[in-house]
């Protein structure tokens, strides 16, 4: 009988759960060039081309383990001088006493080959058609719906704009009138009127607010012609932070001995500078606003280069390219995580005794999504607070902005 | 848009533990390859394992080409996976392939993940100059013939799942009674973003510990590959296994399990 089966027309090969060879039959090893010594011992995957290896460990194997058996496995295998035969596997696994076998009954397919190659040929030029095909009705009937929908944005943007650019207007000139006019009547009646205490006092409060609501419109308009910054450039992120501290140094008046700034090494980013610039400014001025008095105040930025998906607003698409992860942390008080969404909210503020206007972390919001970036921020209340941001590294014309 | 990632990635719960243990499968097969290990983890870990969109009994039709075609898209499916199960902690043991969407996946997320187990990974299969990959790039376009030949008598060759509308279970059933991997587009496109990939700057991002289990003798992620991962990846843990081959949790699950817990113990005491 195992003489019938060293000689049968069929190559044969056992092995075990570990891949060793236990029996190759004749048929096999004449096929092969090789000697029954040769094998015996070996990993099963020797007599397999490179390729055929990796479908072997991927696909084949698995297979037999997870199935008990493969059937009509495409397989090349490798000869002595080199050649390649092409062959087709059958196999099943078998528990023999103690151990399991994988027994593998194997064919050349020579002529088969030849004609399957050209199936396969025209299978591929016909899918790859229908494909072709496919797609470019898929991309017909998207463009066609895309264009609708670019069109109705385009309207509403373009009414919004308008609407902007008068409130814009109302802001810098029609209210700044009776603003100054509220100021400078108060100022006359507390420099030339004699008023009871009460009443002077009432209208240092009427100053007051009337400075506050001052320097509210100016950053609400600074919030609004945001939008109408454009050009961008490569940005040397680490620049424009030492840029932004000279600035909040000069604006708060404290000195740059007072806090530490660590910048780790940041890639350059393409973006709006004077965006940028005043976007690190705000968080540093939050940095500082927000310190935590018991300790010197120190900043941390890094940054890690990652792929993300471009596509933030249409769900089907995907684009991964370069992005910007930055990392701003602080030292400072912190803050709940229940207020994460509503920091970001104009004119928003945890509390209405914290200092500032709370103008700051809408304005980054702004600036990020204007920058097709991703803003989110972790804090731990008397430990610190960090800002995160992912910035698009390049703008070119097939992104976004 | 969300739809329901459990559904989507067949997402399987089970165990006891506290501490969740997420497995995910490499090339060529589907969650099925993990059963030999996951009965030693159930009593002290919360098993989570899934199926990749395109892969098992996912959802064929959440399969996204221009997704897929990326291992970050993958790496979504992790993500996603542990924010739906609100997962924290997560003891990650990738296969193969797997190995380098985890690691996409904890430079994106790194809150998720405490550990990296990574079994037979490659950050790239191409010989790079100096690299030794393991492979030409012919070798990978030859792999690609070889699983068209495979795949030569489906009838579906023609009828892909990429058609959102191919919406026919009987067929999906069929394939994967004979190949773990389900539709032959999606498992040529799975095995050109997995063998075309080259995670190698990737690695000096992580920031999670990680065990690498290397085997000796595996053809998909030779020895010196496994020095060179160690090498990069910070906190990093090389055991060279006597296991050949490239599924040792398939054909060695003992000294799997053992190396596993071994690291875990280790961690856990150190950590």
């Amino acid at each position: 009988m195992d003489r019938l089966l060293d000689n049968a027309p069929c190559g044969y090969v056992i092995f075990t759960d570990e891949g060793i060879i236990q029996w190759m039959n004749g048929t096999l090893l004449g096929w092969l060039g090789l000697r029954s010594e040769d094998v015996f011992n070996k990993h099963v995957e020797v007599i397999l081309t490179l390729p055929s290896r990796i479908f072997y460990n991927t696909h084949f194997f698995p297979l037999l383990k997870l199935q008990g058996k493969a059937e009509e496995i495409f397989l090349q295998l490798k000869t002595t001088s080199n050649e390649t035969v092409p062959v087709l596997v059958n196999a099943e696994r078998r528990q023999e006493s103690e151990a399991w076998l994988h027994h593998c009954v194997i064919l050349p397919v020579h002529q088969r080959q030849k004609y399957e190659e050209e199936i396969l040929n025209a299978k591929r030029l016909a899918e790859k058609a229908m494909q072709e095909n496919l797609h470019l009705q898929e991309l017909k009937s998207t463009l066609e719906t895309k264009s609708l929908e670019l069109e109705r944005h385009y309207r509403k943007q373009f009414s919004q704009n308008q609407s902007l650019l008068q409130f814009s207007k109302i802001i810098s000139h029609d209210l700044q009138e009776p603003i100054h006019k509220i100021q400078l009547f108060a100022d006359r009646i507390l420099t030339k009127e004699t008023v009871s205490a009460r009443t002077h006092n009432d209208l240092l409060k009427v100053d007051r607010s009337a400075e506050r609501l001052r320097q509210l419109t100016r950053a609400l308009q600074q919030y609004i012609s945001i939008d109408a910054e454009t050009g961008m450039t490569d940005v040397n992120i680490r620049d424009i932070i030492l840029e932004a501290a000279r600035q909040v140094n000069e604006v708060r008046k404290v000195s740059g001995s007072e806090y530490n700034i660590v910048i780790e090494d940041i890639p350059v980013v393409t973006g709006n500078m004077t965006q940028l610039t005043l976007l690190f400014y705000h968080l540093l001025d939050n940095a500082i606003q927000f310190r935590d008095p018991s300790r010197k105040l120190v900043v941390n930025v890094k940054a890690v280069t990652l792929d993300e998906n471009i596509y933030h607003h249409s769900p089907e698409r995907y684009k991964f390219t370069e992005h910007a992860r930055i990392f701003f942390s602080d030292n400072g008080i912190g803050f709940d995580m229940q207020y994460r969404d509503y920091i970001f909210k104009i004119l928003k503020k945890i509390s209405a005794s914290d200092p500032g206007l709370g103008v700051g972390l809408g304005l980054i919001k702004k600036i990020v999504d204007n920058h097709s970036g991703v803003i989110t921020v972790d804090s731990v209340v008397g430990q610190g607070t960090t800002f995160i941001i992912t910035l698009p590294k390049h703008h070119t014309q097939n992104s976004l902005v | 848009m969300n739809k329901n990632v459990i559904q989507r990635n067949n997402v399987k719960i089970s165990g006891s533990g506290k501490q969740p243990m997420l497995f995910a499968h490499g090339f060529g097969c589907d969650q099925n390859m993990w059963r030999f290990v996951i009965p030693a983890f159930e009593k002290s870990y919360r098993i989570i394992s899934f199926d990749y969109v395109g892969a098992g009994k996912s959802d064929l039709r959440a399969y996204n080409s221009e997704r897929y075609s990326n291992l970050n898209g993958y790496a979504q499916d992790v993500l996603e996976i542990c924010r739906e199960l609100e997962l924290a902690d997560v003891v990650f043991v990738g296969h193969s392939v797997s190995s380098m969407i985890g690691v996409l996946a904890a430079i994106k997320e790194p809150r998720y993940f405490a550990d990296l187990i990574l079994i037979g990974p490659s950050p790239c299969y191409i010989n790079d100059g100096e690299y030794t990959g393991g492979f030409e790039r012919k070798d990978i376009e030859e792999l690609l013939d070889t699983m068209d030949r495979n795949y030569i008598g489906w009838a579906n060759f023609l009828a892909p799942a990429i058609m959102k509308n191919a919406d026919r279970p009987e067929l999906s059933q069929e394939l994967t009674q004979s190949f773990c991997s389900t539709d032959p587009r999606i498992a040529r496109e799975f095995a050109a973003a997995t063998f075309f990939s080259d995670n190698r700057q990737d690695l000096l991002k992580v920031t999670t510990p990680s065990l690498i289990l290397q085997c000796s003798e595996d053809i998909i992620a030779p020895l010196a590959v496994g020095d060179f991962l160690h090498a990069h990846l910070k906190n990093s843990e090389l055991k060279v296994m006597k296991a050949t081959g490239h599924c040792p949790h398939m054909s060695h699950p003992e000294e799997t399990i053992e190396l596993m817990k071994a690291y875990l113990r280790e961690r856990t005491i150190h950590g």
